[in-house]
């Protein structure tokens, strides 16, 4: 099932692989067909953590269909993962004959972490899926205007520091929406022309959301951001009356930073950081 | 550092126990292959094939080993001897595809299985409900979409389903599907999702709203249906009465609805009404207390409610539920009714910090409950999880199935344990399934267990895919059976 908005998702597994059985598994439950294969792991290339450690190992492979194969034939398989259990399964999207592309020769002398080859591919997409990078510091942090008064109307609250949630659908999943203000050091992908940047996160700890960065006052670095499209909001002529508050607090763009790898620390080297200085990842 | 492992040992042990009636085997179903992972697998459901029992499904918020597109469910297809993972369904997440809630089941005899969840992604805090079904549970098509709505959002779907024996409609799966829809109106949003034939091919499912009365602007999350061979379906749900969005804290009525064709009337699910206001649906509890911001043992509270029919009598009920009581008590309570949700008995049974009731009957109308119990105080605290049985409501036994620190490992992310956990019966046999800390020491399970990971008992140790690297402890699901 291709995802179309991410394609490092599709093929998170690629490895070089030897073909040692046909119309076979490595388990008993995997149903088998005429594209079914078992291969041996030659040489893991990237890899989620769970598959960084297959090198050495025989595993089955569901394959794309578009190649013959047979014994012995070595091949660079673009996979993701299927059924995991004594052994594991996976779905080939893609095969390629080792040395037909002249990318193979690097991508096999690469060497390095496959774990790493993976994080850095999925940082890549989050750079270039973004619509603003910046880099700079949080200034502060609190719960957005419109939210605000909207319970504090309907709660009665006296002060902003104990404001409750908007009254609204009440749900596990519930995001409690945050604004972090960020004081800009630089733009590094998009415009913006402001200094500052206001950055909706979830405070909620849900399985929903509990990846999403949550920024406090002090956190110095990268930013990745997407516009966000506020819950319930009304084109801008439509709401130009019961926005203006926040608008005026807030500033007309609000964006989000999601992802783990949406927020990452001056302190850290490597990632974003490499692709901002241009280096190749 | 050693490298074998006790496994045979216990899995020796657990044999030996599992062998006649009242014995339990105890399965943690993450399988070797995943030996290195320490995600928190928590929120568990399970779906038992009645055509095949050998053949059962779960689910939990396992993400996919390797973050590929497709969220991944559990199976067996030896009893819940052994495991593995089949990643079918439609559900992505950037780095470990996942659903942000998930329950499955099997018609009785069509060996369909369907799944109720919140799929990702979902924009913004809009929750996506998908109804789901796949005839091939092993294979790696994905599940096919009945239903997508997103909408206000959609909350805890919970899926229950049955295929009809006699008469009309005989041999179509009945499908009811318990959810929050924020898309109902007047702040009634306690809903079944029907069909009457989920296994066609373009099956059709209908909205009701089991609501009948003003809520607080909502009802809880929980809403719990339960199926009867003859037709007769209940279902028990929160009904919101006050809400204070600042401190979390509300009341609830407990309600129980009940339709005597399967929902294929006029007015489904209105056959029980209560007499006091004349409205469908019987008010077992009015007033019950709940926090739902509440916590406990990194659990977060907010209110559990289960239903079970007897599938021998459908006139038979239990029921289970929470409320909040002094001293900050989190009270579990058993009910039962003998003429169809009419009248109910007196409390049969109150558990102090017990949550995630999980109940169901046999064939030979023996009721199994499945909770989890918060014991002890301070550091020592633990997480007791067990299963206890009763022929009449009033003699329990109970079976201790884990023992384990609440403070331990911290958790990740909200549920801990799960909002739920769950227990099905299929003939004598009870089947369920609980997430709980996966340290590998054999006095955290009493009645024994089986690991398929790698794990050294002698050192209390979980190890990596190399049975040699330690791998920390973290929330994992666990099978159980009790042979009836």
């Amino acid at each position: 099932m291709p995802s179309n908005s991410d394609p490092s998702i599709d093929a998170t597994f690629l490895f070089k692989g030897t073909i040692r059985e046909v119309k076979s598994a490595t388990m008993p439950d995997v149903p088998v067909d005429k594209n079914t294969v078992v291969a041996m792991v030659d040489q893991v290339l990237e890899a989620p953590t769970n598959l960084a450690k297959m090198g050495g190992r025989r595993m089955t492979v569901k394959l794309s269909g578009r190649l013959k194969v047979a014994v012995g034939d070595e091949l660079i398989f673009h996979a993701h993962g299927w059924i995991f259990g004594a052994s594991v399964a996976v779905i080939s999207l893609r095969e390629e004959r080792v040395g037909e592309a002249r990318a193979h020769a690097a991508l096999l002398s690469r060497g390095g972490d496959p774990v790493a080859h993976r994080q850095n591919r999925r940082i890549k997409h989050r750079f270039t899926s973004a619509d603003v990078v910046i880099s700079g510091r949080v200034t502060m942090v609190r719960i957005p205007p419109d939210a605000a008064s909207a319970a504090r109307a309907a709660s009665k609250a006296n002060s902003a520091a104990s404001t409750p949630e908007p009254i609204g659908p009440v749900s596990e999943h519930t995001p409690h929406w945050r604004e972090a203000h960020v004081e800009i050091d630089d733009v590094h992908k998009g415009v913006h022309r402001s200094k500052t940047v206001v950055i909706r996160f979830p405070a909620s700890t849900d399985v929903r959301w509990y990846k999403a960065p949550k920024f406090q006052p002090g956190h110095q670095g990268f930013f990745m951001l997407r516009k966000h499209q506020l819950p319930g909001s009304e084109p801008a002529s439509r709401r130009k009356k019961a926005s203006r508050s926040a608008a005026a607090t807030s500033g007309t763009e609000v964006f989000t930073a999601l992802h783990p790898a949406d927020f990452q620390p001056y302190t850290q080297p490597g990632g974003v950081r490499r692709i901002i200085e241009n280096t190749d990842i | 550092m050693p490298k074998k492992t006790t496994r045979r040992t216990t899995k020796a042990n657990t044999r030996k126990k599992a062998a006649g009636p009242g014995q339990v085997l105890i399965v943690n179903m993450i399988p070797k292959s995943l030996s290195g992972e320490t995600h928190q697998d928590s929120e568990p459901t399970i779906a038992v094939n009645p055509a095949n029992p050998l053949q059962i499904a779960a689910s939990a918020f396992t993400p996919d080993p390797s973050q590929g597109p497709r969220a991944p469910i559990y199976i067996s297809t030896d009893g819940g001897n052994t495991w593995t993972l089949n990643s079918i369904v439609p559900s992505t997440v950037a780095d470990g595809s996942a659903t942000a809630d998930i329950t499955v089941a099997f018609g009785s005899s069509s060996n369909n299985l369907y799944a109720g969840i919140i799929r990702f992604p979902f924009p913004g805090d809009k929750t996506r409900l998908n109804i789901l079904r796949t005839n091939d549970f092993q294979g790696s098509t994905t599940m096919k979409v009945l239903v997508d709505r997103q909408g206000a959002g959609v909350d805890q779907p919970y899926v229950q389903a049955t295929t009809v024996k006699n008469g009309p409609g005989a041999g179509k799966d009945r499908v009811y599907v318990g959810d929050n829809d924020f898309n109902a109106t007047g702040g009634r949003t306690a809903t079944i999702d029907q069909s009457l034939d989920g296994g066609a091919a373009s099956s059709h499912f209908k909205k009701i709203r089991i609501e009948s009365r003003p809520t607080s602007g909502q009802d809880g999350p929980p809403v719990r249906p339960a199926i009867h061979p003859d037709g007769t379906v209940y279902a028990i749900f929160h009904s919101w009465k006050s809400f204070d969005g600042h401190t979390g804290e509300g009341t609830a009525d407990i309600v129980v609805v009940r339709d005597d064709q399967g929902g294929s009337g006029t007015h489904p699910f209105t056959d029980l009404v209560d007499p006091i206001d004349n409205k469908a649906g019987m008010r077992v509890v009015r007033g019950a207390k709940f926090n739902f911001n509440g916590e406990k043992g990194q659990q977060r509270l907010g209110g559990d409610v289960a239903l079970a029919v007897d599938p021998t009598n459908s006139d038979l009920i239990y029921i289970a539920y929470n409320d909040d009581q002094p001293n900050g008590v989190y009270a579990l309570h058993i009910l039962r009714s003998t003429d169809r949700g009419r009248t109910w008995s007196p409390e049969l049974r109150r558990l102090d910090d017990a949550l995630n009731p999980a109940l169901a009957i046999n064939t030979s109308g023996k009721v199994g409950l499945l909770y989890q119990q918060l014991t002890g105080t301070g550091a020592a605290q633990q997480w007791v999880t067990k299963f206890e049985s009763t022929a009449d409501g009033n003699a329990w036994t109970a079976v201790t199935l884990s023992q384990a620190p609440a403070n331990r490992p911290v958790k990740d992310f909200d549920p801990y344990l799960g909002d739920y956990e769950h227990l099905m019966a299929v003939g004598k046999d009870f089947y369920g399934v609980f997430s709980a800390n996966n340290t590998p020491r054999k006095t955290n399970f009493p009645s024994g267990v089986v690991y398929q990971r790698n794990a050294n008992w002698n050192t209390n140790t979980l190890l990596d895919v190399d049975n040699v690297t330690p791998v920390g402890i973290s929330i994992d699901p666990f099978f159980f059976k009790v042979t009836g």
